[in-house]
């Protein structure tokens, strides 16, 4: 098991270096001089491009842009962006809002997904279970931003029970609203594969043999049933959780909220290298502890699967 | 994104009054009582929707212009005249366009107690010519004496001050030009002129955060980025009062979402986006403001391009443009169609009907125009850079085009951001119409014209690098015209000269809409943006 954990850190290191070489490949791939567009339709004399070529280091050949960009990073540097903020800055004051967000949304979507999942299961075939079903396939369908802003205007501007946007109300207040939005989406498919799982386990044999033992059906449900029917839900909260964390720009955008979202966004557009790679590298790097976090998961959720 | 509000702002920033106060705003146009005159300040605090500056620094700063008016006082301001009224300059003057004496009234002070003097201005101005600073008003001084020296085309320059800034004494500038320039004084209006204290020089990135200028109000804490700056009153401040004791700027990412905010009384001034301009006089039936921008939208073309030599090709793609369809169907009627090649906001500026027939509406000209011309073969390409608010209005372009002028194939061709669309030009890449604009940052059509139909011109990629000497000599006269109406006469002629080749088709003098909630009243739009001192807290 700590072998286990320690290789797959190790593999951490080389994803690291991939990613951020791939990554900085990309946008140094992208059309267009960033420099000069800062200007817009005003172009900036020649001297004052050519002072913040030189000091992006954009004069370099793209290796060795990358490379002087690992050695900064080594001395814990991670570069500014065009208007001179440091990125570990930006970072700072940004990923706490995305983290505050899109775990309220993952608890969400944990809480509601599996309880709905476990009810339907539970009530197959009744209205309940069409009345679930019926909901999340109509919101689903809906795009985000249209739900986004009706939520805005309905809860926010006409019945002024949660703020209309920003941070200032803290959390939970002023994330519930943009929370439940982010979590409806994941929350369906949730509540899809846990339903699904469930109604498999409850035909499974040992389910037989635990209720001719005497066990009440609570029991059964609940610590044999649920239990080895949340490997799909797991999987899927897993991945989703990173999914959560990197693409939260519409939400963040509407509900005003300065997370990385909004900035990667920003950054790939202003074609910002330093910006993009740092928040990228970061969110790869969570994604990749969260599968870990989700393979470890398994060896508890069921003990035929193990790490060796 | 960034780009596109910044574009936005810095044309906000140049826009003048000519308030047409839609709306009537019987709360707002009547009561201009409160205002100047030294009197008591009618107290209160409100706060203003804007987005996340990217400096706060005058020489640096590209947009800002509401947060850098509250912090900072330049020699000149405009409010809702076209002529520069002084501000901290006690007098501009020359007597050739070339040599300017400029005295600054004494006793003014920055927020940390230290007086302002004309050597906070040299030292200021220095700093943004300063080459390797690097900072983006840097262009604003270039026509300095010296300005040269510090912008090297190659290497570091081997000093770091304007020869052409002479500090006379403690209230007396004299600056020296390469060229005469009658504009001058209109010119000290932009933030690349504003004076700094002794205190920014020891670290620009600390001072950044909370900035410590001259003008009627001063930080309160530091910049919160991407979430508040707030501002109080300076009490020492030398110039007219304000009203308010306090303002607090929200900083939004998306403006829709500041706009909403407004309806539900969260933020009390915004700038309206555009996608919302045909909603604005229901949502905020009593309290929005649409005011003439100096600023012209237009279609530009690639003359580099065989294709579109002849000026009739580009007359009849005009005439085939239904101005008030568009302006009733994208901009809800605020927008004016535009008839000449400047606005009418700067003095000179929006000569009625000089552009003749060919910004009228006529598809069977425009066709015969075309016809004339040897017709058009293949597809025509509208350019523009897609996902910054100006997809539907150049799709609705696109089909007018499609429709009017019976070329089949006419096709959009959205670039995936600005930095892109404006590499494709620079290039001489774009194979057709594309999407051009100025925003002047002062009201003189000096700024459009010089720009984008000079041939040194900062902005003539959008005008499809267009060069005439005849143009050049007309404007470098009215540069060195001995009185303002005689320069003003002279731009006239550059810009009849100019529409005679007819380089680009004008679409529209835009306007800038603000929205206000009921918390404040008398907000007024004026070239320098949201007047803050004269806003009125209820």
């Amino acid at each position: 098991m700590g072998k286990y954990v320690v290789s797959r850190l190790l593999q951490l290191v080389l994803v690291f270096f991939g990613v951020t070489l791939l990554i900085y490949l990309a946008v140094y791939a992208l059309p267009g001089d960033p420099i000069r567009a800062l200007g817009g339709d005003r172009q900036l004399p020649e001297s004052v491009v050519n002072a913040m070529r030189e000091q992006f280091n954009l004069n370099d050949p793209v290796l060795l842009q990358y490379v002087k960009y690992l050695g900064s990073l080594f001395t814990g540097d991670l570069g500014t962006d065009f208007n001179g903020r440091p990125v570990a800055d930006l970072m700072g004051q940004r990923w706490p809002v995305t983290i505050r967000l899109a775990l309220t949304a993952w608890v969400i979507q944990v809480v509601v997904g599996v309880g709905l999942g476990v009810l339907t299961a539970l009530r197959k075939g009744t209205w309940l279970d069409h009345t679930v079903l019926f909901f999340t396939v109509a919101v689903i369908s809906i795009p985000v931003f249209v739900l986004a802003y009706t939520a805005q205007i309905v809860f926010g501007v006409k019945l002024g029970v949660v703020p209309v946007s920003g941070i200032d109300d803290g959390w939970p207040l002023s994330y519930l609203l943009p929370s439940i939005i982010l979590a409806i989406f994941g929350l369906a498919s949730v509540a899809r594969l846990v339903r699904a799982s469930m109604l498999e386990n409850l035909r499974a044999d040992y389910v037989k043999t635990a209720m001719a033992k005497g066990l009440s059906r609570r029991r059964v449900v609940y610590r044999h049933v649920l239990r080895n029917s949340l490997i799909p839900a797991v999987t899927f909260l897993g991945i989703d959780l990173g999914y959560l964390l990197g693409g939260t720009v519409i939400i963040e955008g509407v509900f005003n909220l300065p997370g990385v979202g909004q900035l990667l966004f920003s950054s790939i557009a202003s074609q910002q290298g330093p910006v993009v790679v740092g928040v990228a590298t970061v969110l790869v790097v969570i994604f990749l502890l969260a599968n870990l976090v989700v393979d470890l998961l398994y060896g508890v959720l069921d003990p035929r699967i193990r790490h060796e | 994104m960034r780009t596109w509000q910044r574009l936005a702002a810095l044309a906000v920033g140049a826009a003048l009054l000519t308030v047409t106060a839609c709306g009537g705003g019987s709360d707002d146009d009547g009561s201009s009582t409160g205002s100047d005159g030294g009197g008591e300040g009618t107290g209160g605090t409100f706060s203003v929707g804007i987005d996340e500056p990217d400096s706060l620094i005058p020489g640096r700063a590209q947009g800002a212009f509401d947060e850098m008016h509250a912090l900072f006082s330049g020699l000149v301001r405009f409010g809702d005249q076209s002529e520069p009224q002084m501000l901290h300059a006690e007098s501009i003057e020359s007597d050739d366009n070339v040599v300017w004496t400029i005295t600054i009234k004494p006793g003014w002070t920055f927020h940390d107690g230290t007086p302002v003097t004309a050597q906070s201005y040299a030292d200021a101005w220095n700093a943004t010519a300063y080459g390797p600073n690097a900072w983006a008003n840097n262009a604003q001084l270039s026509n300095i004496v010296g300005w040269d020296e510090l912008n090297p085309a190659e290497g570091t320059p081997a000093t770091d001050t304007l020869s052409g800034v002479q500090v006379v004494d403690e209230n007396t500038l004299q600056v020296t030009l390469k060229a005469a320039d009658s504009q001058f004084p209109y010119k000290l209006g932009q933030p690349g002129f504003y004076p700094l204290p002794a205190v920014a020089f020891e670290d620009f990135d600390a001072f950044n955060e909370a900035p410590i200028g001259n003008g009627p109000y001063m930080m309160d804490g530091t910049w919160e980025h991407d979430v508040q700056l707030s501002v109080t009153r300076y009490e020492d401040y030398q110039g007219p009062r304000p009203n308010a004791d306090g303002i607090t700027f929200r900083i939004y990412s998306d403006t829709t979402t500041a706009y909403t905010d407004a309806i539900g009384g969260a933020v009390d001034i915004v700038s309206v986006p555009q996608e919302k301009y045909k909603q604005v006089a229901s949502d905020f039936p009593d309290s929005y403001v649409a005011f003439n921008a100096i600023r012209l939208d237009w279609l530009g073309f690639p003359l580099w391009d065989p294709r579109f030599q002849d000026p009739r090709i580009r007359q009849a793609v005009s005439m085939a443009i239904d101005r008030d369809a568009v302006n009733e169907a994208i901009f809800g009627g605020l927008y004016t169609p535009a008839t000449s090649y400047h606005g009418p906001s700067a003095p000179g500026g929006g000569t009625e009907g000089l552009c003749g027939e060919f910004c009228e509406f006529d598809p069977d000209r425009a066709k015969e125009l075309l016809a004339e011309a040897g017709g058009w073969e293949g597809p025509m390409e509208i350019w523009f850079p897609g996902g910054v608010g100006y997809d539907q209005t150049f799709e609705a372009l696109a089909n007018q085009i499609r429709q009017n002028l019976g070329i089949e194939e006419v096709t959009t061709k959205s670039q995936p951001g600005f930095v892109q669309f404006l590499e494709a030009l620079d290039t001489q890449q774009a194979t057709g119409p594309f999407r051009g604009g100025w925003g002047s940052l002062y009201p003189s059509m000096q700024s459009l014209l010089w720009s984008v139909f000079s041939t040194n011109g900062d902005g003539r990629a959008g005008g499809g690098s267009y060069a005439s000497p005849e143009v050049d000599a007309l404007i470098a006269q009215a540069d060195a015209a001995p009185s303002l109406d005689e320069a003003t006469e002279l731009y006239k002629a550059a810009e009849e000269r100019i529409i005679q080749d007819f380089p680009i088709v004008p679409l529209f003098y835009a306007k800038y809409v603000y929205a206000h909630s009921s918390n404040v009243s008398n907000v007024i739009i004026g070239f320098d943006q949201i007047e803050l001192n004269e806003v009125v807290v209820n």
